[in-house]
């Protein structure tokens, strides 16, 4: 088996400055990602196939991801750079297995980083399974990446600065938006803005997102949030209402609107699959997402010489991503003996400054931002919570009066997380879902086994056969 | 938690949660304990299928196999649930003439056992044909997706049913309850405390069980549950893997399995197992169930690597590389999820059942290996008048863990 002595998995901003930090100390690096290109979410960059006349229609953030991505190149010889490789596994002692031009690879690393990122958080309301209803994250990703609007009369609701991004996006771009759904009070904004002194730069994308939906004349309705999403074949309208400071809907306040598409991004879940599935210990952080894996200040999880990077660690964003994959990098050069413990200090320093001032105003966001148990209460029992099994609220509400008490009893009466997506789709909510009605805290209502492949994938890859 | 029980059933799989039915079922006052969830251990790894296992060497016990099968057949209603129970049968793969031979002398001697055998089970009538010899065109217009290039004939076994191992230890543990069992999960044996070699009370982390009987259904974990009371139980871990593809169209009509089991050395690897065997040695041997969803089961492995549940890319390979040989349509569908189970092997293929001379009060019902959704009703019904002193419906003379004295001690 190939030996590599740095191995990064994922290559968004995280994965990216982990990589480079490794590269630029001595290592030589192996970053994998399942994307034709670096950049992951947030710095997706557009297919060879387009033609970009004005680069600067595709918005700060894709010129920020161009530009690191044109900084790690430098270090090419450094770092090999496979895409189009799915991971699907994990063995043994950092033995990773990937897909590679429909045949399954494997490599023994060193080191391993890992920058799986995250993923929009799946949220259930009456309705959300009718054609026409995105994740905010997904319509962002069509408008920015793949240049197609979701649709055309629009209705966003949600939580958090992403809405407001993709709002505008999707008014630059022609759609018509209705109104801006945020769950978060006004009052809890408010409350929040002096911890942002200091972070001008932060301050003024803000602004400018604010300013793009009043050019627009976009009504920003905070204490809302969408209650149902209706019709036969494809979204003709939605149900919104104000909510409580629970977030739970006000009866009589009632309104709806016509529209063909529905964007819900009620924030982000990390993505943890491959964190889980070698082994590392994780803890259930709200704040953060859900469950993280638990790490020391180096990022190194309860695996030695395993370490973890960006929001697949928790929901951070994208500069304190960046820092956390610098420190990964730097940590894994140092067990490597690259660079001294003074060295490394030394450079860790002004890592953990940057993360220091960064966090004041992430953790504010995600107080103000964060999901309320209230949101679970539009959940009708006729909602479908299992997408790829079909399986109801109500299905799963029945189990649990009848005394199930963890989701692996659910799963295995139900179906729930057997489908392809294994669980990403239901996992959160259920857990949820199971806490509310039993009254204990999520952390003990456990989770689903992860098992390979984190990814569906053919048998004949599998076989190694050509197909 | 109940402070105190007539029985206390120690693991739940299909093996524990039948035995705490049939037990309850006889007004014993039985708590069942069960360190994670209902099936999570060997039961929900695999164990889908029923029905004769035909092996050279014996096990798994034709007369406890057709027990169990008689008690199916009615436990959909008699527990009012269905745990979708489906006679598909089976179809064996025959490679050469060997086994072809080995295969017909096989026949022959089940269909023996079963005529005498069907008097134990009342209600029950056998099928006129359990076995159908099948010829390479049998084969190729019952199976049109098979590859037959490597084959020389084949058998179709008409009892074989799957089910779904989740839902019948559900099934068992509902019916339980609702005779008065109780029935606690996340609870993890500690230790089981004795009285002049007597069994007094099990020790839980959640609290302490005073009890009469204790059964050991602990399955490829059953030996640490013996260690509590000096007794050293000859089970052994045998892994094997398994690999469930997302739904496809339907590409078997029956459960598939290579037959290279009818070898003697090769069924001997399969339900035996030999302690000392490194975990290099790993064989596949191709079983391919499809369930009403679609999805496909594509198995298996056996190997020897203690209690590892984790999954090896090598074998995963190897069993995707069989599927694909026999059922080219597979090669575009995709794997879902791979998992693993320990079967509870001992090391005459045979289930350990009974009391234990040296310690008053305990019952072992262990041991299953291959076979344990196969005869895990027909053990719970025996366990249960083991514990009540009943005479039991078949002779387990045989099953005693007597056998094993003279065994020379394989830690």
């Amino acid at each position: 088996m190939r030996q590599v002595e740095v191995v990064v998995i994922g290559a968004g901003p995280a994965g990216i400055c982990g990589s480079m930090e490794a590269a630029k100390h001595g290592a030589q690096v192996t970053l994998i990602d399942e994307n034709p290109k670096a950049g992951g979410e947030i710095y997706r960059q557009v297919a060879d196939s387009f033609v970009i006349t004005d680069r600067h229609q595709l918005g700060k953030d894709y010129l920020h991801g161009e530009q690191l991505i044109a900084d790690m190149k430098k270090y090419g010889d450094r770092i090999e750079f496979i895409h189009d490789a799915p991971v699907w596994g994990m063995f043994n002692d950092k033995e990773v297995a990937y897909l590679h031009s429909g045949k399954s690879e494997q490599l023994k690393a060193g080191k391993l980083i890992l920058a799986e990122g995250a993923y929009d958080r799946p949220t259930p309301f009456p309705g959300w399974t009718i054609p026409g209803v995105f994740a905010a994250g997904g319509a962002l990703r069509m408008v920015k990446t793949e240049r197609v609007l979701p649709g055309k009369r629009v209705l966003l609701a949600g939580t958090g600065p992403l809405q407001l991004v993709l709002a505008n996006q999707l008014i630059r771009n022609g759609a018509e938006v209705t109104c801006v759904l945020e769950a978060a009070s006004a009052g809890s904004i408010a409350r929040q803005l002096p911890r942002l002194w200091g972070q001008w730069g932060l301050l003024r994308d803000g602004l400018q997102y604010f300013w793009g939906l009043r050019k627009a004349k976009v009504p920003f309705l905070t204490s809302h949030a969408i209650i149902e999403a209706r019709g036969d074949e494809e979204v003709k309208e939605a149900m919104y209402a104000q909510i409580d400071e629970d977030s739970k809907p006000i009866g009589g306040t009632e309104k709806t609107i016509e529209v063909d598409t529905i964007c819900s991004g009620y924030g982000l879940v990390p993505s943890t699959r491959l964190s889980r599935l070698c082994g590392c210990e994780h803890r259930y952080q709200p704040n953060l997402g859900g469950w993280v894996p638990s790490h020391d200040e180096n990022m190194e999880t309860t695996l030695p010489g395993v370490f973890v990077a960006g929001d697949g660690t928790g929901i951070e964003g994208v500069f304190i991503a960046m820092e956390k994959g610098r420190l990964a990098g730097l940590r894994a050069c140092q067990q490597l003996g690259h660079i001294t413990q003074e060295e490394a200090l030394r450079r860790f320093t002004p890592i953990f400054k940057r993360l220091k001032s960064l966090r004041r105003f992430e953790s504010a966001l995600n107080e103000t931002f964060s999901i309320k148990s209230g949101l679970f209460a539009r959940i009708t029992d006729d909602t479908i919570i299992c997408r790829c099994e079909e399986v109801t609220a109500g299905e799963i509400r029945k189990l649990v009066a009848d005394g199930a008490t963890n989701i692996n009893e659910i799963k295995r009466m139900t179906r729930t997380g057997m489908g392809h997506c294994q669980g990403r789709m239901c996992e959160s909510t259920i857990t949820e879902m199971i806490s509310i009605e039993t009254k204990r805290p999520v952390d003990e209502v456990g989770r689903l086994t992860p098992r390979p492949p984190i990814k569906p994938f053919p048998l004949a890859a599998l076989a190694g056969e050509d197909r | 938690m109940k402070k105190s029980a007539e029985a206390v059933v120690i693991g739940g799989g299909i093996v524990g949660t039948a035995v705490a039915y049939y037990l309850a079922k006889k007004r014993m006052d039985v708590v069942l304990v069960e360190r994670h969830d209902l099936s999570s251990g060997t039961t929900g790894a695999g164990g889908s299928l029923i029905g004769l296992l035909p092996t050279p060497v014996g096990p798994p016990d034709p007369d406890l196999v057709l027990m169990s099968w008689g008690l199916y057949q009615h436990l959909p209603e008699e527990l009012d649930f269905d745990f979708e129970l489906r006679n598909s049968g089976r179809t064996v793969l025959i490679k050469d003439e060997e086994a072809l031979s080995i295969a017909r002398q096989m026949i022959v001697d089940q269909r023996e056992r079963i005529r005498e055998s069907a008097l134990l089970n009342e209600g029950w009538k056998p099928p006129i044909e359990p076995f159908i010899l099948l010829d390479m065109a049998d084969l190729k217009e019952r199976e049109p997706f098979l590859r037959t290039d490597s084959l020389v004939a084949g058998f179709f076994q008409t009892q074989t049913s799957s089910l779904n191992p989740f839902l019948v230890t559900q099934a068992f543990a509902n019916a339980a309850k609702r005779l008065g069992a109780s029935i606690y999960v996340s609870t993890e044996v500690k230790d089981i405390r004795l009285r002049n070699r007597r069994v007094e009370s099990v020790v839980t982390d959640r609290g302490d069980i005073d009890t009469k009987f204790v059964i050991d259904a602990a399955g490829a974990w059953s030996p640490s549950i013996g260690r509590m009371v000096g007794l050293e139980i000859p089970v052994f871990p045998r892994r094997g893997q398994a690999l469930v593809t997302e739904p496809a169209m339907k590409i078997a009509s029956s459960v598939i399995t290579e037959g290279d089991f009818l070898s003697p050395r090769v069924s001997s690897d399969l339900v035996r197992s030999d302690a000392t065997r490194s975990g290099k040695e790993w064989t596949v041997h191709c079983s391919l169930y499809q369930t009403s969803h679609g999805n496909c089961f594509l198995g298996a492995s056996s190997e020897s690597v203690g209690y590892d549940l984790g999954n090896d890319p090598a074998v995963l390979t190897e069993i995707a590389k069989k599927g694909i040989g026999f059922f080219p349509a597979l090669k575009h569908v995709a794997v879902l999820r791979a998992f693993s189970g320990l079967r509870p092997q001992t090391p005459d293929g045979n289930p350990i059942l009974g009391k234990v001379e040296e310690v008053e009060g305990l019952v072992l019902a262990t041991g299953t290996g291959v076979a344990g959704m196969v005869q895990g009703p027909a053990i719970g019904a025996l366990i249960s008048e083991v514990v009540t002193g009943t005479e039991t419906t078949m002779s387990i003379n045989r099953f005693d863990f007597s056998r094993f004295k003279n065994l020379p001690t394989i830690n």
